[in-house]
């Protein structure tokens, strides 16, 4: 009983999050694409392209992640294991845009920005 | 048997304390940090609006991450009996995060003044160059 009202909640927020960082990352990496890619079309689709592969990538490790999922008795483990695989996936989605961003750097002198 | 299993313990009550003062905080946090470095972000990209609130909402969602994801990983408390070890733990807890997020803080300052000295030097270079021709 506990498990199920656990994998809802678990689901539900994590998927909201993992949503919603892609739809701002989306928006505000259009302006980059703009930048790097002079051509409006071009960088659109690859932005779309790119947020489809990060959608596929995140929400299965989250599918993935609940067969992981040990026996919840009482209200205070389910906070506890919701709240640890929460933090354990926005500390995954963390790393990956850190990562982005040190791309957005290392491509930084292709910039058209003078 | 189950009697000794049900001790009463407060962990419950200190995660309900925990997560709304832990989320609350690096909300305010990070909007302080934010309305304030977009002065930093248009010096930094050379007056370029665009590209430097983009910048500046990519930073925010970088923080916003990196904490919340924290906090959420070290909720776990040990077995609180009394209610004079739920204040101590919480208060140990609560303080070792905010000090985090000061050191956090700090660091994210230390970028931006970093990255707006660089590119000051880079007009004064484009300056010269073009007096000198």
């Amino acid at each position: 009983m506990f498990n199920i009202v656990s994998y809802i909640l678990f689901l539900g927020i994590s998927s909201y999050i993992t949503i919603d960082v892609g739809r701002r990352c989306f928006n505000s990496g259009k302006v980059y694409l703009e930048y790097l890619i002079n051509d409006k079309g071009f960088c659109l689709t690859v932005n779309r392209i790119l947020l489809g592969s990060y959608y596929l990538v995140n929400l299965g490790y989250i599918a993935i992640s609940l067969s992981f999922w040990g026996r919840i008795s009482n209200m205070e483990e389910l906070l506890l294991a919701v709240s640890t695989r929460i933090g354990t996936i926005v500390l995954i989605l963390c790393v990956l845009h850190f990562m982005n961003m040190a791309t957005l750097y290392v491509l930084r002198k292709k910039l058209t920005i003078k | 048997m189950t009697a000794t299993i049900l001790t009463q313990t407060y962990n419950f009550q200190a995660y309900m304390i925990y997560l709304p003062i832990v989320i609350i905080l690096t909300i305010l946090v990070s909007q302080f940090l934010f309305k304030n470095s977009k002065t930093f972000m248009i010096d930094i990209f050379h007056q370029k609006e665009d590209i430097a609130m983009a910048t500046n909402s990519l930073f925010k969602i970088g923080f916003y991450l990196l904490n919340i994801g924290f906090a959420l990983c070290i909720i776990e408390f040990f077995q609180i009996e009394t209610v004079e070890r739920l204040v101590v733990a919480l208060s140990k807890k609560i303080g070792g995060f905010s000090i985090y997020l000061g050191i956090m803080m700090l660091l994210n300052l230390l970028l931006f003044l970093k990255g707006r000295k660089h590119s000051m030097n880079k007009d004064k270079i484009i300056r010269n160059e073009n007096t000198d021709i």
